[in-house]
């Protein structure tokens, strides 16, 4: 008798259960997932180092404020202490000898950039060009 | 007889692969101007795609989503390839969203090691600060 009245709940319910499961398959779509960083080989480099950077900078300027904070705590309470405002370094002009090339190509290959056919023809130019 | 013909595909096959090898491209200003795509094939006229333009008076451009978000100068030095470019890091935010609140331009300079270079693609080691990534690079126009 329970065993009967049990299977006729389930028998009622089963459709309805059916239909719902229908429905959300019918309607599901999979959440969009970013892929940007993937897609963008390139930009995902650069953005890489932008982050580093900013991140970089705002340490940067957070010690100097405390820096002038300090510097300024100093002179009201008569330290005297001098700041000297640093001057930008100037960009260094750059030209590499064969052996600073060489040496970065060792770094490109133990890195596993190139491969060592490419390794062996940059190696020969350079030598070449010596 | 038969396996001889059999060993000789793999040769004729090898033996084209060298000899393309050989049509090899100078690095020269004249080879990189022109539009480049970057890391795909077949996605010049696709405007998400990631397009790099090198101007033959020494400008460049790096451009995806359709607009540019590198802006530039390029020179060689050596076997180098050198971009000294202004970024806004905002450009960047669907990347990494930390960046959406730099938006103040920011120069850079990129060096980059062209490797392998045939008539209409090549492949670049590329460093920026302390990362290095190698690209491959092919000829749009």
């Amino acid at each position: 008798m329970k065993t009967t009245q049990h299977r006729s709940n389930v028998l009622r319910v089963l459709p309805a259960g059916l239909l719902a499961a229908g429905v959300f398959m019918a309607t599901y779509t999979p959440p969009a997932v970013s892929s940007d960083s993937a897609a963008y080989a390139f930009g995902g480099l650069l953005a890489g180092h932008l982050f580093t950077d900013m991140r970089f900078r705002q340490q940067q300027e957070a010690r100097e404020r405390q820096q002038q904070t300090q510097a300024l705590q100093s002179m009201a309470y008569g330290g005297g202490a001098s700041h000297q405002p640093v001057a930008p370094r100037a960009p260094a002009a750059y030209s590499m000898t064969p052996e600073q090339k060489l040496n970065q190509l060792d770094q490109l290959a133990v890195g596993g950039y190139i491969t060592p056919a490419e390794y062996k023809a940059r190696r020969q130019a350079i030598l070449n060009s010596m | 007889m038969l396996r001889s013909y059999l060993l000789s595909i793999p040769l004729t096959m090898a033996m084209t692969g060298l000899l393309s090898g050989v049509a090899a491209a100078a690095l020269d200003p004249g080879y990189l101007a022109g539009s480049w795509e970057i890391n795909a094939q077949g996605s010049c006229g696709d405007n998400n795609a990631e397009h790099l333009v090198m101007h033959g008076d020494g400008a460049f451009e790096y451009s995806r989503r359709g607009k540019a978000d590198a802006v530039g100068f390029w020179r060689i030095e050596d076997d180098v390839v050198v971009f000294d470019m202004m970024v806004s890091p905002a450009s960047f935010q669907d990347i990494h969203a930390e960046l959406q609140q730099f938006l103040a331009y920011q120069t850079y300079s990129m060096r980059a090691m062209p490797i392998d270079m045939q008539q209409d693609q090549f492949s670049a080691v590329v460093s920026i600060g302390d990362r290095m990534q190698r690209f491959n690079l092919r000829r749009c126009r």
